[in-house]
């Protein structure tokens, strides 16, 4: 098994909407990429859910997305 | 590999190993820069995934010829990798106890800090079980960091 999004297709998260990861990637609350293996991560508020969303990139190719409860540490709520 | 209740799946390009035990409600933590755990529609777990998981663990479950198992260590993040070759056991660790344990499945634990924030993974017969995917002879395995080359990396 060898791509990212391979593994995103098979370690799925339906309940993330495409559309969510398409807002977050475009208009990002908080963006960065980590310096080690040049993963570039994004997060963004869905108001739909009222979380906080993290969407992991590593070579233009989406890893993974989800709700990340640990990013109201980090950033408060929006909402 | 499928055990009952378990299926672990491997992604060379990516370096990235999941424990997947349940449906993803899409909900989860991120409990180190290259830890994660997602949870399911009940609350239990869903699945824990690692990313970088040959480079970080191949020194403790598969050393080269000659060299002892590392035993513990702390990358970046501050997630602590310890590592009983008696036993097979492999723990990371990202807060200290006391944590109410939760079974995630097949020797697969999930340990939580008071406020209920994943704070530990416990993977039993590690070794045994991801020999296939980052074990010595499992192909496209990137090899590990250079020493340190962990620590010196930045946090999330």
């Amino acid at each position: 098994m060898s791509n990212a999004s391979e593994h995103y297709r098979l370690i799925p998260h339906p309940e993330i909407k495409p559309e969510w990861i398409e807002k977050i990637m475009a208009e990002p609350y908080h963006q960065e990429t980590d310096p080690r293996d040049g993963r570039e991560l994004y997060f963004g508020w869905i108001n739909e859910v009222n979380h906080w969303v993290r969407v992991v990139v590593e070579n233009d190719e989406l890893v993974t997305a989800y709700i990340d409860g640990r990013l109201d540490k980090r950033f408060g709520r929006l909402q | 590999m499928t055990e009952q209740g378990l299926e672990i799946s491997y992604f060379s390009d990516n370096d990235i190993l999941v424990f997947q035990t349940a449906e993803s409600s899409g909900e989860g933590e991120t409990l180190a820069p290259d830890l994660w755990v997602i949870y399911g529609r009940a609350g239990e777990v869903s699945s824990v995934s690692l990313y970088g998981a040959a480079k970080l663990l191949r020194p403790y479950l598969f050393p080269t010829d000659g060299q002892e198992c590392q035993r513990n260590g702390i990358t970046r993040g501050e997630l602590k990798i310890f590592y009983a070759p008696e036993t097979d056991t492999l723990e990371l660790q990202t807060g200290e106890p006391p944590y109410t344990p939760k079974t995630a499945g097949p020797g697969l634990y999930v340990n939580f800090d008071a406020e209920g924030w994943a704070m530990d993974v416990v993977i039993e017969r590690a070794a045994e079980r991801l020999r296939p995917y980052i074990g010595p002879a499992a192909a496209g395995v990137p090899e590990p960091a250079a020493a340190g080359a962990d620590a010196a990396a930045g946090a999330d």
